[in-house]
């Protein structure tokens, strides 16, 4: 596979402590997009900021493709759409119907940013960030796209007891919102790292080769899904690098790991989340 | 000469349960749709719609595994993968309600039981779905959902067939899902877009569209055969507006012109066209607009939601499968006496099964937040 | 219906329609002749039904689509006399 060179990335992070301490998302959407969107709720609003800052003032090509995933998508809207309609007795409001396709995240991204290209809404229960940036890369490497937009955007819906029943996590699990975005490139100039590959594997002996076979000199980094840092000690690799540590809890963590490892300098990385059925998503960068 | 190719198909929709049943029923006039009630407050309304056959809309648990892993097992039968060859198979979902159906059920039941109910509690993750699906037919490769409305199992085998070309998947199983639910029954209703006497697409007498419902499965992998293929497609994203593509036809005929590109065929190569066809005001218009960009003289074009509906998420491989085993009959379907007319938007409908060679076709698929796709087959 | 009242509808209407589209604007910034659709504060026919929806649930007033609808939303004060209306007429 051939690298994807990293041109920018966009993150946002934050803790939700208590059911009214959702942070108010406007004005962060007016700085990243230039203007204010209206009829758009917390999901759309925080892919139009993860990619606004991640494209940080410059004018994308407007073939860019863009690759958006999430653990559970626009749970907002689904929820007050639900809620209405079976508990209220309401038919779903036009506007509100209209957000409940996933992809309508990424028209925002299109229209606010001037992009054409292929667009796609794509998840994966245990591997959401790792898939995107699979089909990206995949889609990078053919010359079907020049330069691609990987996101992930994961929401808090209050209150907060029923969300963590809804992620089926301990009660007083801490929970956050976040979103992290790359724009990856098949141009190297300028760039800041690359992505060398994500790839998922059906069993662990066919991941574990796949790394050693790489005989890399790498920090090792584990994800928040089956015990990847036995599988880094038994590939040789130190697991080194812990971005996750102090965060609360959200479904695309995977997504922090490569913005996080571009601030700690240079080297290289191997990134290893596992599902219970036993298959590895590995991601490796350099920067 | 080998080549990724489409190695057995299976189908569920309103016209019957398996491939075969459905072409039959294609060679005939578009069946009349039903009105399915769907309680709203202290009343009920009346929703038109094409329910799968045979397939009551009761026990909505397991209704929606159930319809899938019957048609994923028929195109998997069909395409005689072996045990081994399942565990190299990689999975990619088309659908755009998921199983909402089943979170509604959940929530309903729990509702009326007075218990302290909140949507989406028994699940909430939109991969869990494809996960559930990977696990019950006993496949061992990655699994993607894609999740981008009336285009996502267009979008599903474009990235599987470009997947398994690329080796990074012996096989694939593409597999579109649509099942009835109440939200997107209700919603569509408030976006003022359902017709209650049929799906008239291209036709002066258009009022809009029918939910369907439907389910296919489509298993691609390396073949020698002179079987349909995907020879190219293209997907894009179009600014225009949320609900509606641009009606002077520019954006659709863009990824058109793409897809027959990346097909390396020309417009003048086509044998026929299966357009999109929402019967909507403004799809039809911006669909009609963008094929007279794009083709002089049009081959004989077909719509097939007047069959089966409006299969939103599921419509890409649905369609797909009903227009490729249509023409290895020998025949492109027709819908008599809908877009019979020139007269108002400048494209007219097959008017009955129209006999065809094998060749090459286009399929046009456009859905909401802009995203267009359009793929070509072919068969030779 | 008296003028205190249809002034009041119209109050009631504009702050409605800034709710239900989610326009950043104070709801007397809506002009009661301008036109509503398409006019100068960006509303569009998903705009539209929603308006149509909200209008239904709150004045028990249905706006048909077609020619009746476009009449009906043409401005805020046309939307005030068709709920008048439909308020007024047999059941």
């Amino acid at each position: 596979m051939r690298e994807a060179f990293i041109h920018g990335c966009g993150d946002y992070y934050a803790a939700v402590e208590t059911d009214d301490a959702l942070a108010d998302l406007k004005p962060l959407v007016k700085e990243a997009t230039g203007q204010p969107v209206r009829r758009v709720g917390r999901f759309i609003q925080l892919a139009l900021i993860g990619a606004g800052r991640c494209l940080a003032g410059r004018t994308a090509p407007h073939d860019t493709a863009v690759y958006f995933t999430s653990g559970r998508g626009d749970m907002e809207v689904t929820v007050e759409v639900m809620e209405s309609l079976f508990r209220d007795g309401e038919a779903p409001k036009p506007l509100h119907f209209i957000n409940t396709v996933s992809n309508a995240a990424c028209f925002y991204i299109s229209k606010h940013f001037g992009l054409h290209g292929r667009s796609t809404f794509l998840c994966n229960r245990y591997f959401s960030f790792e898939t995107a940036l699979q089909l990206a890369l995949f889609d990078l490497a053919s010359g079907a796209v020049k330069h691609a937009l990987v996101g992930s955007v994961d929401i808090v819906t209050p209150p907060l007891e029923i969300q963590r029943r809804r992620l089926h996590l301990a009660p007083d699990t801490p929970v956050a919102e976040a979103c992290h975005w790359l724009l990856l490139s098949t141009d190297p100039a300028g760039s800041r790292g690359a992505v060398t590959a994500a790839t998922v594997f059906g069993d662990r002996a066919a991941a574990l080769d796949w790394v050693r076979g790489r005989g890399l000199d790498s920090t090792g980094s584990a994800g928040q899904f089956g015990d990847g840092e036995a599988f880094l000690r038994d590939a040789g690799i130190p697991a080194a690098f812990d971005y996750r540590s102090g965060r609360a809890h959200y479904d695309s963590q995977s997504g922090a790991a490569i913005s996080a490892f571009l601030e700690r300098g240079a080297g290289a990385l191997v990134h290893v989340n596992a599902d219970p059925d036993g298959r590895f998503a590995v991601m490796c960068a350099r920067v | 000469m080998s080549g990724v190719r489409f190695l057995g198909a299976g189908l569920h929709t309103h016209l019957g349960r398996g491939v075969a049943a459905n072409l039959d029923a294609l060679e005939r006039a578009p069946p009349r749709p039903v009105l399915t009630p769907v309680p709203l407050g202290a009343g009920v309304e009346h929703v038109p719609s094409m329910p799968m056959a045979d397939a009551p809309l009761a026990d909505f648990d397991t209704r929606l595994m159930r319809v899938a892993v019957d048609v994923a097992e028929e195109a998997i039968a069909a395409a005689g993968l072996s045990e081994a060859q399942r565990r190299e198979t990689a999975l990619f979902v088309g659908t755009s309600s998921l199983d909402i159906s089943v979170t509604e059920a959940v929530y309903k039941r729990e509702l009326a039981a007075g218990l302290d109910a909140h949507p989406l509690t028994l699940n909430s993750s939109m991969g869990n779905l494809g996960n559930e699906l990977r696990r019950a037919l006993r496949l061992g490769g990655a699994d993607f959902t894609f999740n981008t409305a009336c285009t996502a199992s267009a979008n599903a085998l474009l990235y599987a067939d470009a997947m398994v070309r690329a080796g990074y998947a012996k096989t694939a199983l593409v597999l579109g899902l649509e099942a009835f639910n109440a939200i997107t029954a209700l919603g569509f209703q408030s976006l003022d877009l359902l017709a209650r006497d049929g799906m008239k697409p291209f036709d002066a007498g258009r009022r809009g569209l029918v939910l369907g419902e439907g389910c296919s499965a489509l298993v691609v992998g390396m073949d020698d055969s002179t079987g349909f293929r995907l020879k190219g497609g293209a997907n894009g994203c179009d600014p225009y507006g949320i609900s509606a593509a641009n009606p002077d036809g520019s954006t659709i005929a863009g990824v058109m012109a793409d897809a027959l590109r990346a097909a390396g065929t020309d417009a003048t190569a086509l044998r026929a066209i299966k357009t999109h066809g929402t019967a909507s005001l403004l799809n039809d218009e911006a669909e009609a607009a963008g094929l007279l960009r794009v083709f002089a003289s049009p081959p004989p074009v077909s719509a097939l939601k007047p069959f089966i509906g409006h299969t939103f998420g599921a419509c890409g491989l649905n369609e797909l499968i009903l227009f490729c085993g249509a023409v290895e009959r020998g025949f492109v379907p027709g819908t008599p006496g809908i877009g019979a007319s020139a007269e108002e938007l400048g494209v007219t409908l097959t008017q009955g099964p129209t006999p065809v060679e094998p060749g090459a076709f286009l399929l046009n698929y456009f859905g909401f937040g802009g995203n267009n796709s359009a793929l070509v087959v072919a068969n030779a | 219906m008296a003028i205190a009242d249809r002034t009041a509808l119209m109050a009631d209407l504009k702050a409605m329609i800034v709710s239900e589209c989610d326009k950043d604007i104070a709801p007397e910034e809506i002009d009661s002749e301008a036109r509503l659709i398409g006019g100068e504060h960006d509303l569009d026919s998903l705009d539209a039904l929603q308006i149509s929806m909200a209008v239904k649930q709150r004045y028990g007033v249905r706006i048909e689509g077609g020619p009746d609808a476009r009449k009906a939303l043409a401005s805020v004060s046309s939307l005030a006399d068709f709920i008048i209306a439909g308020q007024n007429a047999p059941q």
